[in-house]
């Protein structure tokens, strides 16, 4: 579903991600993972068009979608939460929701259904309906930020960084929800990633980056084994 | 001190404040999209001249002359929004986009000088310059018209922003503009919306405006530093903050009108939005952060 070929991003002059090269098919659940500083978020910028890359290529549906605007993009179907949520401060919980409806002709005609789902998904954000969204607490928004992604009926789903700032006990909830929605909803899903072995436990595949390039891809279960992913995250053997 | 003098003014300069705000509303939506448009004033002068043309050449009643300015002032208003003004937006250029509405303005100022010379116009009509009483108040139906316009276009935009896709859009851009491209929201369709919009609240304010009252090929300034005011005592972020202002903002013209005479009225008037611009940006409704 989407293609990611020798991709190389620059700020200016300083260059940030070397020939990154990773796929994610339908239904599958994919993790990006890597430090802070990594060039995840770099990444995730350029495949929702908020950054062009200097060479390379993204293909999205077979379409190449790496020299379109980002809402051009979003309308194909790909739906982000993005890092620190961006959600609308001065919306409330529902018009943030409804926000996420906007990109399809489609997601907006089946508007009233798909609130439905994602406030049976996350029933805390029906209490809050009409509140506004910069009231609500971490994890709340998170869920907000997630439900917004969903509203436009993704075929892609992209995951930045969806455990940052949460307490431990909301990021199994919101991997919880993630994993749900993969399994069970069968929706694609690429999540980004710096909680390593949480984020290898749900997904099929993995893609670890350093230093903007790509050290390390494969099945997920493998990739909890290696030797090398132990010592680097998750404090040695 | 004649109270019922005092009263009576005071009630008019509520249908005027009301009214008044209706032009506030526009340059609000410029400022939450961070732009200040210096030509909207001369937007509504045209709107008035124009209706003025087809009053004067085919007869045409200036409520009825609507249907053609209104429509007219929103296409220049996207023409000018679409070629000059978005890409100096997009690119975050406010200061080019001030100048540019700067000279936009003189252009227009200076255009209708030419063509209709300096002399005082008017779009008066014979049925709204009568009044009726209730009570002891005295009110004439060109302010009360005025007034109710004020609120059905309120109203629309109210509905506009809260219940349509494209309304929650438009406010979704200012409180963070990336994100709402993340949601499909292209920003230059917003700041069409946002021009359009102005345009038309202008252009209804322009005509409204002419039947009721005297203009002037320099009445543009006033109806860009009137709204001002209006804006900066209530501050931004809602069509209620907005409205409130513009009633302030008519209370304090109309009763300075009575106290200090007509001379001094409007000098009171943009001293006091100096002085909020220099101390109080945020209005006075909001509060300090």
């Amino acid at each position: 579903m989407l293609e990611v070929n020798q991709l190389c991003v620059s700020y200016g002059e300083l260059q940030v991600l070397f020939n990154i090269s990773l796929f994610v098919k339908k239904g599958e659940l994919v993790a990006l993972l890597g430090p802070n500083g990594a060039g995840k978020t770099t990444f995730t910028k350029a495949v929702i068009g908020l950054l062009k890359p200097k060479t390379g290529s993204i293909f999205f549906l077979g379409k190449r979608i790496d020299n379109l605007p980002t809402p051009d993009i979003v309308k194909m179907g790909v739906a982000i939460v993005p890092e620190g949520r961006r959600l609308f401060p001065l919306m409330t919980v529902k018009e943030n929701l409804l926000m996420g409806a906007y990109a399809s002709r489609e997601a907006r005609k089946k508007t009233k259904d798909t609130l439905d789902r994602v406030y049976n998904l996350f029933p805390r954000l029906k209490e809050r309906e009409n509140q506004l969204a910069k009231t609500l607490s971490g994890g709340e928004q998170q869920m907000l930020a997630i439900g917004r992604a969903l509203m436009s009926l993704p075929k892609l789903l992209i995951l930045d960084e969806p455990s940052l700032g949460l307490a431990p006990n909301l990021v199994s909830d919101v991997l919880d929800v993630i994993e749900k929605l993969n399994k069970d909803d069968g929706l694609t899903i690429l999540l980004i990633e710096q909680n390593v072995r949480a984020a290898l436990q749900i997904a099929d595949r993995g893609y670890v980056i350093e230093n903007g390039r790509v050290v390390l891809e494969g099945e997920a279960g493998e990739m909890l084994k290696e030797e090398y992913i132990r010592k680097a995250y998750m404090g040695g053997a | 001190m004649n109270w019922l003098v005092i009263l009576n003014l005071s009630f008019r300069a509520l249908l005027f404040g009301g009214f008044l705000s209706l032009a506030a509303c526009g340059l609000s939506l410029a400022f939450q999209l961070g732009f200040i448009n210096a030509a909207h004033g001369d937007m509504a002068v045209l709107a008035a001249y124009l209706s003025w043309t087809l009053l004067t050449i085919f007869g045409i009643d200036p409520f009825i002359s609507l249907i053609i300015v209104a429509p007219l002032i929103v296409t220049i208003g996207f023409a000018l929004q679409k070629f000059l003004l978005n890409r100096f937006l997009l690119r975050g250029q406010m200061d080019t986009v001030l100048i540019i509405t700067f000279s936009i303005g003189m252009i227009i100022r200076n255009a209708i000088q030419l063509i209709f010379f300096a002399d005082p116009r008017s779009l008066a009509q014979p049925y709204i310059l009568q009044g009726f009483s209730i009570g002891f108040l005295n009110i004439p139906f060109a302010y009360l018209i005025n007034f109710i316009f004020a609120l059905m276009m309120f109203t629309i935009l109210h509905l506009f922003f809260v219940k349509t896709f494209a309304g929650r859009a438009f406010r979704a851009v200012p409180q963070d503009c990336e994100a709402a491209m993340m949601f499909g929201v292209k920003p230059e369709v917003a700041y069409m919306y946002g021009m359009g919009i102005m345009a038309l609240t202008q252009a209804v304010f322009g005509v409204l405006m002419g039947v009721t009252y005297v203009f002037f090929p320099t009445s543009g300034m006033t109806y860009l530093l009137l709204p001002l005011g209006a804006i900066m005592l209530a501050g931004l972020g809602s069509l209620k903050k907005t409205f409130i202002g513009g009633l302030i903002m008519g209370e304090i013209l109309i009763l300075s009108g009575y106290f200090f005479g007509s001379e001094y009225q409007y000098i009171i008037c943009h001293l006091i939005t100096l002085i909020l611009i220099l101390f109080r940006p945020e209005g006075l409704l909001t509060r300090r952060s």
